[in-house]
C-alpha cells in the first residue's frame, strides 16, 4: 500500500518485460526498435508465460523461489534469448521492416487516450482493494506459502481448495511480494493492472498493421470495455489473466493461419503453456483451439495439422512437470469431480449446461456486443473469402462454448446458474479470445479477396492521418487531465498504521499512548512496566491499523492527559496524548 | 461499418459507466479500514478480533491448530481453516495436538487441558489461546 510496494512492483514487471522481448527475439528475430516497441506487449505476456513455466519447474525440483533465484532465472532466460537472437541475426536471418511507417490521427489519439484514461482509472481503483472469497481461502496461502518458505508443501496445499491448481500465478504472487518488500495482498491487485496493460499493448501490436484503425480502435476499446472483464479486470483470480493468455494464443494461431510465420505458432506454445499453468480451463481452452485450428486447416493438413498437434503437445510439456508432481505427490486431481467420461450419467445437465453459457455469453449486460460482433464478423469474412480464418473462429467459439459448458455438466456440485458468478468467469475467456479476433476479421471482410494487401494498405492509409503533434497533444491532454481531475477531489491515499493515530480534541475526551508495538507480548511488557509504575487502568490491546497499542483510555480532558504524560516522564516513560474516539 | 458504427454507439456509455464505477471502487476502497482490507472477513473466521489478536500473539515460527465442535457448520467448519492460513502465514497451521496456540470454534474448553490459558474472547464462539505445555 506504499509508493516503495508501487515501486517495486513496476520493476518486476520492467523485468519481466525485458524477459519476454528476449525471449521473443530469439523466436522471432529483432527487424527494428520500432518493430520491438510494437510487439513489446506480446512480449511481456511471453515473459508471463515463460516464468510461469521456468518458476514452476522450480518449484517441482525444488529449488526455491527468492529473489535471488528469480534474478538468476530471469538473467538466465533473457541472455539466452538474445544469445539465441544474435546467433540468428549472425547467420543473416534477420530481415529488415516493421512498422509501416506513417503518422498516427488524431481519432487514434483520442481512442488511444481514451484506453489510457480507462487504465489510469483502473489503476486508481485497485490499488487499494480488498481481497474477495477464493483469494484468502487459496491463491492468498499458496503465494504467502511460496513467499515465505520459498517452495510448496503438499502437506499445506492438500490443505486448501483446489489443491492440484498450477503454481504459475501464485509464484509470479511470491515474486512480487518481494519486488514489494512484504506481502502486500492489496497492492498486488496492480500485477493485474499490468497483464491488462500488457493484454491491451498485445493485441494492438499485432494488429496494428494489419487492421485499419477505423476498425481496429473502436472495437479495441469494446473489447476493454466489457463490464465483467472490467469488473473482475483486477480481481486475484486466475481467470483473467487465463482469459489473456488463451486470447492471444487464438489471436497468434489465427494470425499463423493466415500467415504461416513459425513465430506466431512458437509463441502461441509458450502463451498457451503459461495458460495451462494458470488455470486447469487453460488445458482446455488450449484443446479447443488446437481442434479449431485443426478444422480449419482441414484442405492443407498435410503441412499443418504436424505443426498444430506439435504446438498443443509442446504447451502440454510445459505445463506437464507440476501435472507430475501434483500426482506423485497423491494431492487430489483436478480432473471433473465424477471422471472425464462421468458426464455420461449426468445427460440431464447437459442441455441445462449448454444453455446457460450460451445465454451468458450473449449477455450484454457482461460482454456488450462482442460475441454477436464476433459472429457478424465471422460471417462477413466467410462471405467475403477469408474462409479458413472465419472457420477457426467459428470453430473456436462452438468448441469453447461446448468446452465451457462441460465444466458444468461434468461437476455435479455446480450450481447451473448464474447466482454464483461462476459461469461469467469461465465464458469471460472465449469472450476475450472472440473479442480479439473481431478487428482482423472484420478487416477481411472489409478487403475481401484482396486481404493479402492489407499491410500495405494500412500503411498507405496512416501515411495520409494528421499532424502527429496535434495527436500527441491529444493523447497527453487525456492523460494528464484524468489524474488532475481526481487528483483536484483528493490526493492519493497511502494507509499506513499512523491512520490511528488520532490528534486530541478540545473538550473530548482522549487517551494517553505509552507506544504501539508490533506483537502483542510486546506491549503486555511495556503495559506491564507503565502497571508497576503506577498508571493504573493501562491496557495493551490491537490498535486496528495492524498494531498493538498500550494506552490509559477514556481520560476526561486534554489537561488531565498532560498531567499524566508529564508523570510519566518522571519515570522515563515517554507517551503521547491522542483522541479516544471510543471515550 | 455497421459493426464499427455499432460499436461506437455502445462505447460511449460503456466508456462513461466504466469510468464512473472505476471512481466509484476507488473511493470505496480508499474509505477501507485495516481490518475491512487486511483481516479475513467475519463470516468465515468467526471474529476479526480474535484472529487479528492471535495474529498479533503467536511469533512468526508459531503453530497453531484449529480445534472445531463436532456438530460445528457453515463456513466456519469448512472455510476457516484455509482463510487462517492465508492470514497467519509464515505461522503454520497443524493437526498437532503438541501445538502451543489453538484457536476454539465452539469447542469444548475442557478438552484442550487445565492449562489452557485464553487470550483472546469477543463472545462470538470463537477463542484463541494457548496450552499449558
Amino acid at each position: 500500500m506504499t509508493v516503495r510496494a508501487i515501486v517495486g512492483l513496476t520493476g518486476l514487471n520492467f523485468v519481466v518485460l525485458v524477459v519476454g522481448v528476449s525471449v521473443l527475439s530469439a523466436i522471432r528475430p529483432w527487424r527494428s526498435w520500432v518493430d520491438t516497441l510494437r510487439l513489446a506487449g506480446v512480449g511481456y505476456l511471453v515473459g508471463v508465460s515463460s516464468l510461469f513455466t521456468v518458476l514452476a519447474a522450480e518449484l517441482v525440483l525444488g529449488v526455491p523461489i527468492r529473489p535471488s533465484t528469480f534474478a538468476l532465472t530471469s538473467a538466465c532466460l533473457a541472455g539466452a534469448g538474445v544469445w539465441s537472437a544474435r546467433r540468428r541475426a549472425n547467420r543473416g536471418l534477420e530481415r529488415s521492416g516493421g512498422l509501416p511507417p506513417g503518422l498516427p490521427s488524431i481519432g487514434v489519439a483520442v481512442f488511444v487516450g481514451a484506453a489510457a484514461v480507462y487504465y489510469l482509472a483502473l489503476f486508481r481503483a485497485a490499488r487499494l482493494s480488498d481481497l474477495s472469497w477464493d483469494v484468502w481461502a487459496s491463491w492468498l496461502p499458496k503465494a504467502k506459502a511460496i513467499y515465505f518458505t520459498g517452495g510448496l508443501d503438499p502437506a499445506l496445499l492438500a490443505s486448501l481448495p483446489g489443491p492440484s491448481y498450477p503454481p504459475g500465478l501464485p509464484a509470479l504472487h511470491a515474486v512480487a511480494f518481494h519486488a514489494m518488500g512484504s506481502a502486500d495482498a492489496t497492492t498486488l491487485h496492480l500485477q493485474y493492472w499490468f497483464l491488462g496493460v500488457g493484454f491491451a499493448g498485445a493485441v494492438i501490436g499485432l494488429l496494428t498493421t494489419l487492421v485499419r484503425p477505423v476498425l481496429l480502435c473502436p472495437l479495441m476499446l469494446l473489447l476493454l470495455l466489457m463490464p465483467d472483464i472490467r469488473n473482475r479486470a483486477t480481481d486475484l483470480y486466475g481467470d483473467v489473466p487465463l482469459g489473456y493468455l488463451v486470447a492471444l494464443g487464438a489471436l497468434l494461431v489465427l494470425l499463423w493461419i493466415r500467415e504461416r510465420d513459425s513465430w506466431q505458432l512458437v509463441t502461441a506454445t509458450i502463451l498457451l503453456g503459461g495458460a495451462m499453468l494458470t488455470k486447469r480451463e487453460g488445458i482446455l481452452f488450449a484443446l479447443c483451439i488446437v481442434v479449431a485450428a485443426l478444422v480449419a486447416t482441414y484442405r492443407e493438413r498435410r503441412q499443418t495439422w504436424p505443426r498444430i498437434v506439435a504446438m498443443g503437445a509442446a504447451a502440454f510439456a510445459l505445463a506437464l512437470p507440476w501435472r507430475v508432481w501434483f500426482m506423485l505427490e497423491s494431492l487430489p486431481s483436478d480432473a471433473p469431480e465424477e471422471g472425464y467420461l462421468g458426464v455420461f450419467d449426468h445427460l440431464d445437465r447437459a442441455w441445462a449446461s449448454h444453455e446457460l453459457v450460451l445465454r451468458t455469453l450473449f449477455d450484454y449486460d457482461l460482454w456488450l456486443l462482442v460475441p454477436t460482433l464476433a459472429i457478424a464478423a465471422i460471417g462477413l469474412a466467410f462471405v467475403a473469402g477469408a474462409r479458413r480464418e472465419a472457420v477457426f473462429a467459428a470453430a473456436f467459439l462452438v468448441t469453447a462454448a461446448v468446452g465451457s459448458a462441460w465444466t458444468f455438466w461434468s461437476n455435479p456440485s455446480l450450481d447451473i446458474g448464474v447466482e454464483e458468478g461462476l459461469v461469467n468467469r469461465v465464458v469471460g475467456t472465449p469472450a476475450l479470445a472472440l473479442g480479439a479476433m473481431i478487428p482482423l476479421l472484420l478487416e477481411l471482410a472489409w478487403r475481401g479477396r484482396a486481404g493479402i494487401a492489407i499491410a500495405e494498405d494500412v500503411g498507405r492509409a496512416r501515411a495520409r492521418t494528421g499532424p502527429v503533434a496535434v495527436a500527441m497533444g491529444v493523447v497527453v491532454a487525456l492523460i494528464v487531465a484524468y489524474p488532475a481531475i481526481t487528483v483536484a477531489k483528493g490526493g492519493p491515499r497511502f494507509p499506513s498504521p499512523e491512520d490511528c493515530v488520532l490528534a486530541p480534541v478540545s473538550g473530548q475526551k482522549v487517551r494517553v499512548v505509552f507506544g504501539y508495538r508490533a506483537t502483542l507480548p510486546e506491549a503486555i511488557a511495556l503495559r506491564d512496566r507503565a502497571l508497576e509504575v503506577g498508571f493504573e487502568g493501562t491496557e495493551a490491546a490491537q490498535d486496528g491499523c495492524g498494531r498493538a497499542r498500550v494506552s490509559v483510555d477514556g481520560v476526561p480532558s486534554i489537561a488531565v492527559g498532560q498531567e499524566v504524560v508529564a508523570a510519566a516522564r518522571t519515570v522515563e516513560l515517554d507517551p503521547a496524548l491522542e483522541l479516544d474516539p471510543d471515550g | 461499418m455497421i459493426c464499427v458504427a455499432a460499436s461506437v454507439l455502445v462505447i460511449v456509455p460503456a466508456f462513461v459507466d466504466a469510468l464512473d464505477a472505476s471512481d466509484s471502487w476507488a473511493d470505496r476502497n480508499a474509505a477501507l479500514d485495516y481490518a475491512a482490507r487486511s483481516v479475513p472477513y467475519e463470516e468465515a473466521v468467526g471474529s476479526q478480533r480474535v484472529v487479528e489478536d492471535a495474529r498479533l500473539w503467536m511469533p512468526e515460527d508459531a503453530t497453531y491448530r484449529v480445534v472445531t465442535a463436532p456438530d460445528l457448520q457453515g463456513p466456519l467448519q469448512w472455510a476457516a481453516p484455509a482463510f487462517l492460513t492465508g492470514f497467519l502465514l509464515p505461522r503454520r497451521q497443524t493437526d498437532s495436538p503438541d501445538a502451543p496456540w489453538v484457536f476454539c470454534f465452539g469447542c469444548d474448553l475442557a478438552a484442550l487441558g487445565e492449562g489452557f490459558e485464553v487470550l483472546s474472547d469477543d463472545g462470538s464462539g470463537v477463542i484463541f489461546g494457548r496450552t499449558g505445555r
